[in-house]
Order: structure tokens, then sequence, then C-alpha cells
């Protein structure tokens, strides 16, 4: 039974509140700290979110908080999912509260070549002990992308503790890393600390879960008005911006962003990693507030230019008259007075020639759906064979679609989602079908004969016992359970 | 929520004057219709007196003690020194260089005769003390035992001490670590910065029974001077407790000196206190015919019980349980006296009243010959039955020059007495 768990300081990661239980709770070693917290007492502790947790560890830990605010609030998840797309955000969200899946495929971690460290200021780090009597690891320094402490303005620094999926499963507490006495480097560069203090800020606010606005979008509606953008919002001078990006950020010591196609891709929504996002921002002046709580203006702003180029025309302007007061070109003017703007522009599909042609999903997703209900029913009455999982890659390749076609095609992928089924109930399901096997050749029924038909393990045949009932009677049911 | 900042909040209050006397009390429920029952029915009832306590000025001074001792240890564990003492201990149980930061809390001895009545005093105190039982915290959810009593291993084996302690702690809150320990292998020293980590999360006051083991055990040195480290360590509070051999003990360096300032009782004197014990006792009579108590009965229970409050009881139990069992039905000093000389025989030389009988200045000689020899005499004095046999053997013993008192042993029953 675990009997002490140390309470979280502000800011502090979740793994360094372990790890200063670890410390703190008597154990002679590491191995048997992860016994009471770890469902997999070998895994590598992650610094950044969380492993998954015994039931008891789980109550304790989010005796204090619940887990959706030690997620926002002291794990680095802010950090990776506040400007993705909400879906998969939503998804990278529950995967952590739910700690199943991986979350790692969801959210956009960088992969550098470089090694990476927990960080440290060393003025935080006195001002800790000074406080609290002992420090600890702060979600503020492992911001990839600054050096710099945002209240000290000093560099931060390396510890020895290394991010690595490789490094051996253990937990590094910062008291003990951290030396008493500690160098410390001011930063001279005014930049460094401003952008600093501005990502921090950004990363401490809220994270509006419910926010569906993409930060292409967002800060594609703060270019607007600016020399960055046309007059009518739609087209942008991605080389004035990018040159006058690079020349502000001239002193930046870490600036990731170099070429003028990664400051494109932001706009497209393709790129969202947090720091270059903020660099951004605040190259455009966007006050925190608004990054956090980002809006676009209900209508388009070439709408309302459109709209307002079609009110002058039918008050009886000339297309030139209102070319000068547009502060447009004529025949940019003509052109969208004619309802010609946006014809050639944004044409979806050219019969003429040749390539490959766009699909109707929507009547895909309707054809296919029949296909796919009979597959599942296939899959989940067929007892000749070992029950499998209904999985949307299987039925993709039962019905002959090609991998991943089944993403645009929501009906289908809702049956399928509607017949899965948790892993545990799947081994039951085995089980039971691994049973009836060895009774119909006559076998003695023991544990080693149906391991050999299911090749499962001691431990899921325990967890699957509770959904046995699904699939047999209650004399068979209990008839395996005393097996084992 | 329960944070570890307002834990003496926690705490029961601490009571004084009659309440305390109130709360310390146990006085079983008792009947005069008992007495009209039949043999075996008062009988089984008369193991009541067994129950009875009465606090005495010992017994409030050692609560007093021990809840000022407790409540010393706990506000050590809110300070930021507690803090950076878990993270040396740390150090400790990882068998890396470490010291003492948060000091010692209180360190007391308690010392006593055997059956005076310390031990239930203790066990009374905790009782009020651990009133709302063991602490659960939530800021840091942690659990806080008020108090834990463990027992001196007999040969002052470090290692079992605090293998005990971690065992103690496990029983209260549901934990694991002598199992850890046991497991991981633990050193000596690992143990101790393990113990005193437990100590420091978990443990308010600790008491260790029978510290009198420390005396004969050549490992006593080292088992005090390892509670002297889990002091430093911990920063809780230890109670020791113990016979007066263990005072000379302490008494024999200051640094062990300076550990055990504490509370030292000898046997009762004469006195209110010791009159009030006999009163409340001599009440739970289950013979058939009540006695009062006088001041003769008060008097002759003091001299045979050496004012040692277990032997009282004795005393007034087995009393009952003979004239009960004899048919004589009262509690009187013949019932006593029996009980005294029957019951009691073993610790005569310890008690005897009035007189002290000292060591035979004579050779010691065999059992056996000295039961024969008695019986030749006691035959001898019944076959001559002279009066003047004294005075022969003081004759005897001027013509030959020889010891009177050895001539006088060769034929009568002496016993040599001080002066």
């Amino acid at each position: 039974m675990i009997t002490y768990f140390s309470e979280v300081y502000p800011d502090e990661l979740l793994y360094s509140q372990l790890a200063r239980c670890y410390v703190k709770a008597g154990y002679p070693a590491y191995i048997y700290m992860a016994e009471d917290f770890f469902q997999d007492k070998k895994v590598r502790p992650d610094i950044e979110f969380i492993n998954t947790l015994t039931p008891a560890a789980l109550q304790i830990v989010t005796k204090e908080m619940p887990m959706r605010e030690i997620i926002l609030k002291h794990t680095m998840f802010p950090y990776y999912g506040r400007f993705i797309e909400k879906e998969r955000r939503d998804r990278a969200y529950q995967t952590l509260i739910g700690m199943k899946g991986n979350y790692n495929n969801l959210l956009p971690k960088v992969k550098s070549c470089r090694d990476r460290f927990l960080r440290y200021c060393p003025l935080c780090v006195k001002a800790d002990r000074d406080k609290f009597g002992e420090t600890f690891w702060h979600r503020n320094h492992q911001i990839t992308g600054i050096n710099v402490c945002p209240i000290h303005r000093c560099y931060l620094k390396n510890s020895e503790v290394v991010i690595s999926a490789k490094a051996s499963p253990i937990l590094h507490h910062a008291e003990g890393i951290i030396p008493q006495k500690d160098n410390v480097e001011m930063v001279g560069n005014g930049i460094e600390c401003e952008v600093s203090k501005y990502v921090v800020a950004v990363f401490q606010l809220d994270l509006d879960m419910d926010s569906d606005v993409n930060i292409g979008e967002f800060l594609h509606s703060r270019i607007i008005g600016t020399k960055y953008c046309s007059a009518r919002g739609k087209k942008r001078y991605m080389e004035l911006l990018h040159k006058d990006f690079m020349s502000y950020y001239e002193r930046l010591s870490e600036n990731r962003i170099t070429e003028l196609w990664q400051l494109q891709k932001i706009f497209t929504n393709d790129r969202s990693n947090f720091v270059e996002v903020c660099l951004l921002a605040y190259f455009l002046k966007v006050q925190v507030d608004d990054l956090v709580n980002m809006k676009v203006p209900d209508v388009p702003l070439d709408e309302i230019f459109d709209a307002e180029i079609k009110r002058l025309h039918d008050k009886g302007l000339k297309y030139p008259e209102i070319a000068k007061r547009m502060g447009m070109s004529y025949d940019s003017v003509k052109t969208i007075g004619n309802g010609r703007y946006g014809i050639y522009q944004h044409r979806k599909e050219n019969p003429q020639k040749g390539g490959v042609r766009a699909k109707d999903w929507t009547k895909l997703d309707d054809e296919y759906l029949p296909l796919v209900q009979k597959a599942i029913q296939r899959i989940e009455n067929d007892e000749s064979s070992m029950p499998k999982k209904v999985t949307i890659i299987g039925i993709e390749r039962d019905v002959g679609l090609p991998e991943g076609s089944m993403k645009k095609m929501p009906k289908c992928r809702e049956e399928i989602k509607n017949h899965s089924i948790p892993q545990e109930q799947l081994w039951a399901k085995k089980v039971v079908w691994a049973v009836r096997k060895i009774q119909s050749r006559g076998q003695t029924l023991n544990w080693k004969h149906i391991r050999d038909l299911t090749n499962m393990r001691n431990e899921n045949f325990q967890t699957c016992k509770p959904y046995l009932e699904m699939y047999a009677d209650n004399e068979m049911v209990d008839g395996i359970k005393e097996l084992l | 929520m329960n944070k570890l900042a307002d834990i003496e909040s926690m705490l029961p209050k601490m009571k004084s004057g009659d309440e305390l006397i109130k709360s310390l009390e146990i006085k079983p429920d008792y009947n005069e219709s008992i007495r009209k029952e039949n043999m075996a029915v008062r009988l089984m009832k008369l193991s009541d007196i067994y129950n009875v306590y009465v606090p005495s000025r010992m017994t409030e001074e050692i609560y007093y003690k021990l809840y000022l001792a407790l409540v010393y240890s706990i506000r050590k564990k809110t300070t930021k020194k507690a803090v950076l003492q878990q993270n040396e201990n740390h150090k400790a149980i990882m068998a890396q260089e470490y010291r003492g930061i948060i000091g010692g809390a209180d360190s007391l001895l308690i010392a006593g005769t055997s059956g005076i009545g310390k031990s239930t005093a203790i066990s009374r105190a905790i009782s009020l003390i651990s009133d709302k039982g063991v602490m659960e915290l939530d800021v840091p959810y942690s659990f806080i035992i008020p108090c834990v009593v463990v027992q001196c291993p007999f040969d002052s084996s470090v290692k079992n001490l605090l293998l005990e302690v971690l065992r103690k702690v496990d029983e209260r809150i549901g934990s694991n670590y002598y199992q850890n320990a046991i497991r991981a292998r633990a050193t000596t020293d690992m143990l101790l910065g393990m113990v005193s980590q437990v100590s420091l999360n978990h443990v308010g006051l600790l008491i260790i029974d029978e510290i009198q083991n420390v005396v004969n055990s050549k490992n006593g040195r080292g088992l005090i001077g390892m509670l002297t480290q889990l002091i430093n360590d911990s920063g809780i509070s230890i109670c020791m407790v113990g016979t007066p051999e263990s005072v000379i003990f302490f008494e024999s360096s200051d640094y062990l000196a300076r550990r055990s300032l504490g509370l030292q009782y000898q046997a009762m004197a004469y006195n209110e206190d010791f009159c009030n014990i006999c009163n409340v006792l001599y009440s739970y009579q289950y013979v058939m015919h009540y006695t009062e108590l006088t001041e003769a009965i008060t008097e002759w229970i003091y001299e045979h019980s050496a004012g040692i409050v277990s032997n009282i009881v004795v005393l007034l139990h087995d009393a009952q349980e003979i004239a009960i069992m004899d048919g004589t039905e009262t509690l009187d000093i013949s019932s006593l006296n029996k009980a005294y000389k029957n019951r009691m025989a073993l610790l005569h030389d310890y008690i005897a009243p009035s007189i002290q009988k000292r060591k035979s200045t004579a050779t010691i000689r065999k059992k056996a010959d000295k039961i024969h020899e008695l019986e030749e005499k006691q035959d001898f004095i019944e076959e001559t039955e002279q009066e003047n046999l004294i005075a022969l053997l003081v004759a005897q013993a001027k013509q030959n020059s020889t010891d009177i008192v050895k001539l006088l042993q060769e034929n009568l029953i002496v016993m040599e007495v001080s002066v």
C-alpha cells in the first residue's frame, strides 16, 4: 500500500513529483516504488507526460486534483497540444487522461539529433530551496526553443538527466542532481528575455480545449491590414514577412525558422510547434490573451471586401473610382465586381485534363457501409478460427479498400468503432473459444491447453475473467475460473 | 483537507486535573450482589481486580511528559529542516554520505522498579494521546502514528530493533516497509536511513520498552548510539522505559546521561496515594462476608507489598481466591497472610516486612545435607526438650573455643538477621 505521496509544487512536472515521492517515502530501491506506482514496473518513467499508473497510485495522485487538471498543469501537454487541430488535441488529451494509447503519435514531438536534458535555472533553484527546502523540475524550463529563465533573465542550464527513450528506468529528483552552488550566466540580449517571457506566459495560461480555431487561420487574420497581406486579405506577402521576421530575430540564439517554407507551413496549419508559433505571434504583436483565446472574424475579410465593392458599384460608382477608394487595382476590382474572382483560382475539378479524379467520399461511405457491416458480422460470428478484433485496417482489407480510406468515411468508421471491444473482452472471447475447441477435441481442460491455443499470459487471463459471462454460461465460467 | 501544517490541531486536547484522572482510571463495574453468587461465578469475576487502574502522580507525570514530547516531535515535521532531512535520509538509504540536519526532539528515560505500574501508566497515557488513532493527512498524503511502542531486543541487536520499528509501522498503517527492507537485504546503515525516513514521515513518539536489556549486552552502547543517530536523523521524540539498572548504565557517560533525562520512580511510600489505591482495590470484594479496610490492614498490606502496586493486586486477588476456595469467605489479615506465605514465597526476599534477612555467615552446605540435618535437629529437639540446651551449647563453645553460631546451627534451626 502506498502510504506517502508528496504535495505538488507550482508548475512542477508530475515526473518531478513522483521523483520526490521516491526519495521521501523511504523506498530502499527504485523497483519497489515502481511496483507501487506503475502498471509495468519496468517502464521508463515519462518525463514530459504520464505513465500508466496502478489503480492505488491513480487514486492517490488524483486526490488533490483531477487527472485532467494534472495533464494541463503538470505535464508538457499545453506545449505540444496547444496549436494542433482540435480533433487531434482532443484525442491526445483523452489518451493521456485514460493513460492508454500512444499519445506520442498524436502530438507533434520535435525530433532532434542533439540529446535533450532536463534543465533548470540556478536562481529559481535557489529560490525554491529558500522557500520549500528543496528544488524540483519546473515545466517552464523544459520548453524546447527557450533558453532563458523568464523570471531571472539568466540562461537555463542542462542537468545530467537525459530525456531519451534509451535512458534507464529510474526517477531523478532535482534536489539530488542540481548542485548546491552553480554559476549564473545573465542574458545581455533583450529580445531573448522578451521572447522567453512571452512564450512562458502563453504556456502558463489555461488551454481552451473547446477552441476549434486553427493557428494558421488565426495568424492570417492578424496579418490582414498589415503590409504582409493584400488589401482583400487573401494574398500573403511571405517573402517580405520572412525577411522582416529573420531580421527581427537576428539576435535570438535559437530560431528554428530559417526558411520561408517553414513560415508558410504555419499559415497552412502544417506546422504547429509551440515556440515557432509564439515567435511569429510575438513578431506580429499578438497579445498573449489573444493568442491563448484565438478568435477569427465571423465573416472573412475577402467576403466583406467583395460585398463592399458590390455595394459601391450598386450605388453607381464606376470601377476605377472604386479601385481608387479601396486601394486596389482596377483589374482586380472589375473581376470581383463581375463575380469572376475565385472561379479560376478555386476550381477543384478540371475534366478536360487527365490525372487522378477526386473521389466522392460521401457516396463511397454510403456504398461501403453495408459491406462493412457484413464484414463486422463475419468477424464477430466466426467460430472456426480464433476470435479477432474488429479494426479499421482489418475491415479495409476485408472489403478491398486501400489502407487509410476509412479516414474519409465517417459512417463506416463509426460502425467499426461501435463494434470494437476492449482488449480484456477479446481475451475472454478467445478463452471461451479455446475451451470449446478443447472440449470438442476431447482433451483435458487445463490452463496449458488454453495457453497453447491462445498464447495468452496468466495476467491477461486474470484480467479477462469479468467478461467471461458474456460468452459462456455460468457452469462453463465457473469451470474456467477454477483453472487459475 | 488535512495538511501537515495543521497537524497539531488534529491531536486530542491535552487534559489536566480531574478530567485527566477520570480519563486515566479504569474501574470495572462492581455490584455488591456478586457476593451472593456461587463460587465459580465469583472466582471468574475476581479477575476484574487485574483490570482496575488507579492513576497516581506517576501516571499524570508520564502523560504530560509523553504528550509534550509528541507535540515537540510533530512540530518538527512541519519545518523546512524536515524537508532537508528527508533528502539526506535518502542518501543514507542509498549508502551515500549524509548528515543529520533536523536535530533531536526530545529523548527521555522512564525508569522504575519492576511492578510499580510504569508500563501500564504509559499504556494508559498512550491510549489517551492516541485517542483519534492514526492521523491521515491529505497534503502531503501520509499517515502519522502518534505513538509506536517496541521492545528492546534481548541481545540489543541494532538490526532487530530497526526491523521491529518498521514492522510496527506496517502493522498500523498497512505499508510494506518491513517487507521491502527484507527483500532489499538492507544493511544496518540502509536500515537506519529507512527507519529515520519512516519515523520522520509516520511516527510521532517512539517508545522503547525493556531498555535495561542494553545493560547486560555487549551491543548495548551500540544500540544507544544508534538511537542517538535516529533521533538526529528523524527529529522524533524517543522514550526509553526500563528498570533502575538502566539508570546506572546511562549514568556511566555524559552523552548517555544527556539522552536519558527523565523520570525515575521507586516503590510507593506509605502516603495518601497508596491508601487511595488500597481503598479502591479493597472495595472489589468477591468473598461472601464484606470487611472494611482498616488502617491496620492498610499498614499490613504496605509492609507485605513493599509499596509495589502489582504486589498489592496479587495479594488482594489471591487472598480472596484462597478465601473463596477454602470456605473462609473473608478478606482479612488471616487470608492475606495465607496469600503472602503461599503465593508470594518467591518474593519474600524482596519484600520481607520490617526484617531484612542477611546471607548466612557460615559456609553454604549442600541442600540435601541441609534438609537431612534439619530433620535430625527437629527430632533431637523433640526428644530432649531440654530448657537449658542453649546454656549447654554456650558452655560447650567456651570450653572448646568454637564459634557459638556454628554450634547453634548444628543443633537448632538458626536464622541470621541484620541489626
